[in-house]
């Protein structure tokens, strides 16, 4: 199990050229090292072009190191070869991985115009791959979502570090696509700058689900958006998600509430509050919209939020617990939804409603009660559940 | 100098002088350098406090040691407070230990942020004043204090898992009471979004949780606590503040206790539970 250092190869080229090299030349075992000095260059820093395409059996470990997308390309920093497996993307010490210098593809002009597909500016972009871990990353400036994965399975994205100014939009922390499964998240911090995480099941062509994803302490400031955001539709469906502690981190002091901790909606889909009016954006319709059972199995605990809402319900949703809401600052309602939602078997219990306990000198927030907020809003909600233990001091 | 910033770390080996001027010295070329990596990997013995600049990872090799008494370690900030400056603080701090490896004396962080405790085994306390997005994990520490490690006012986006405390009094104190260094204008004295799971505290009370009036402990998630005594208290039981100073914590899954969980203060929107 040899270590090799990209630095020490024979390789010329660019830095992706050195680096991808370096992976190909790495035998089953093998760790790979970027290190902080970029030798060709005499920089610290690597700047990658290219995306680096890892390979099974290998460890790409980062040392220090800071990468930065290359000026003018469309492709990912990081993505895996054809059915990869076993491998590993680690970070040691600081970090820095970052998608430098946008390149003007957006969601809107992707597969326009030459232009290539959106999922080209993922950062991390996995598909296929199964049985690997990247950990211990710090992601700035990225240009679109910072990692996605489509078909993977069994992997583990831990103690990852998103730091985002929402330059541009779309700047989510994890999408996982439809055809994954055995997913762990686990320490996910910073601030993104929409969705932290975005379990998204979509699409009436290849109908696959989503199953048995874990996040566990997820510590974020999702910008003004959901920090997870679940959807399905067209028949995909989305089973057996564990959430265990979800903390809003974001700065009350200076911005505004994020949407929700976890909303089972589409982003572009008007959340209307009459005690808080959002911007009504352009209504996304689902091609088939997901039916009772499509959604199931979610199990939440230890949600800390000050949202506009902490869960938000325009989906159908069955057979799910939601333990623990402990809400906080400028929290508008604890369980709200449109009338898209429906469950079916689903309880609520502990739900602390605490707006108002806000933290110290926020006196700008402490008594601006939103007429009609209150801890449920369920009225529009369909279906059956059960809410227990619901501590509300502070309804109007 | 180029030699090191090939080789891709320092090391106090790379210097002269008495310890304290080694380690220091590796620290600061380390951050001169941009080589941003210190591996320690021999025994030292200092004799004053050794200051970790910014971003930087400080490896604590197999084998080596630390000593000193009283703080051995701290940030830099630490030193020399600038007072009334709101963007005061030293961030993206890496401590790493490997098995082996031992830091004989205290440890604190001040003002800091975005910073890392990993794996480090240390005999002495851990304190942690106005620190904001830390991560500490899998450490031992064995203090002959009142408590192994310390959340003193200030503290907040704390995940500290899986890490084995030992101690006089108290496993983990979170206190918003407690100061050591300078107040900075504009600064939170509050202690809040605290994860804090699946430790090993053997002390007289594992955990204890004290705020004061107007300075809360709020959104804390503390459980699976292994301990061999007192699960712990909330609050003073000889003053009582108003209970929304103990706002939004869960605090359950003791495992091994001698006595339950002490609630000595009316809080809001809290659970415990064994």
């Amino acid at each position: 199990m040899a270590i090799l250092n990209v630095n020490d190869t024979a390789f010329s080229g660019t830095d992706s050229e050195v680096i991808q090299k370096t992976i190909d030349q790495a035998k089953t075992g093998d760790t790979v090292v970027v290190p902080r000095l970029n030798k060709r260059t005499g920089e610290n820093v690597w700047s990658i072009a290219k995306a680096i395409r890892v390979k099974s059996g290998i460890t790409l470990l980062l040392d220090n190191a800071v990468l930065v997308q290359g000026r003018g390309y469309y492709d990912n920093l990081i993505t895996n070869e054809p059915g990869a497996s076993d491998f590993r993307i680690l970070g040691e010490g600081n970090v820095t991985l970052s998608g430098g210098e946008h390149n003007y593809l957006l969601e809107s002009t992707a597969n326009t115009l030459g232009m290539p597909a959106i999922t080209k500016n993922a950062m991390f972009y996995f598909e296929n791959a199964s049985d690997f871990e990247v950990s211990s990353v710090r992601c700035i400036m990225p240009r679109w979502t910072t990692l996605y994965l489509k078909d993977c399975k069994n992997a583990v994205l831990s103690k990852i570090r998103f730091d985002m100014i929402p330059h541009v939009q779309r700047l989510r922390g994890i999408i996982i696509d439809k055809g994954c499964r055995d997913i762990t998240l686990d320490t996910i911090l910073g601030r993104t700058g929409e969705d932290t995480v975005f379990l998204k099941a979509m699409g009436d062509t290849d109908v696959k689900n989503i199953e048995n994803i874990k996040m566990r302490n997820i510590c974020t400031d999702s910008g003004r958006l959901p920090m997870i955001r679940i959807f399905a539709d067209s028949g995909n469906r989305i089973q057996n998600i564990v959430m265990d502690t979800l903390m809003d981190s974001s700065d009350y002091y200076e911005k505004q509430r994020p949407a929700a901790a976890i909303a089972f909606q589409m982003s572009g889909e008007a959340q209307v509050s009459a005690a808080a009016p959002n911007p009504v954006h352009a209504k996304v319709i689902a091609k088939t919209p997901a039916k009772l059972g499509d959604i199931a199995g979610i199990r939440a605990t230890g949600i800390f939020s000050r949202a506009l809402s902490a869960v938000f319900f325009a989906l159908p949703v069955s057979e799910s617990e939601f333990n623990g809401f402990y809400t906080f600052g400028d929290i508008v309602y604890v369980l709200n939804g449109s009338d898209k939602g429906e469950l079916r078997k689903v309880s609520f219990d502990r739900v602390y409603y605490g707006k108002g306990s806000a933290p110290n000198n926020l006196n700008q927030f402490i008594g601006r009660a939103a007429k009609g907020s209150v801890a449920v809003k369920m009225d529009q909600v369909r279906g059956d559940y059960e809410i227990k233990n619901v501590l509300s001091e502070e309804e109007n | 100098m180029e030699e090191l910033k090939l080789r891709g770390y320092v090391t106090p080996e790379d210097f002269t002088g008495s310890d304290n001027e080694k380690l220091q010295k590796a620290m600061n070329t380390a951050v001169e350098l941009d080589i941003r990596k210190v591996l320690i990997e021999k025994e030292y013995q200092v004799t004053g406090t050794v200051y970790i600049p910014e971003e930087i990872e400080v490896i604590f090799k197999s084998g080596s040691t630390v000593s000193g008494n009283g703080v051995v370690l701290a940030n830099q900030v630490a030193n020399e407070p600038e007072k009334c400056s709101w963007s005061f603080e030293n961030g993206r701090i890496y401590l790493k230990g490997e098995k082996g490896a031992k830091i004989s004396g205290n440890v604190r962080l001040f003002h800091a942020g975005e910073s890392v405790l990993d794996t480090l085994s240390i005999d002495g306390k851990v304190t942690f004043e106005f620190c904001r997005e830390i991560r500490m994990e899998d450490c031992v520490v064995s203090s002959e204090e009142d408590a192994a490690v310390t959340l003193m006012r200030g503290c907040n986006n704390f995940i500290m898992q899986r890490n084995e405390l030992q101690a006089k009094k108290i496993g983990i104190l979170i206190d918003t009471s407690l100061a050591e260094g300078d107040y900075v204008i504009g600064k939170d004295t509050e202690n809040h979004e605290l994860i804090i799971r699946d430790n090993i505290c053997r002390a007289e009370k594992a955990v204890a949780i004290y705020a004061r009036e107007a300075e809360k402990v709020f959104n804390v998630q503390l459980d699976h606590t292994a301990c061999d005594n007192e699960a712990g208290e909330i609050g003073r039981a000889e003053e009582k503040i108003g209970a929304e100073n103990y706002f939004n914590l869960t605090v359950v899954d003791f495992i091994g206790e001698k006595k339950a969980l002490q609630v000595n203060n009316e809080t809001k929107h809290c659970y415990f539970g064994e």
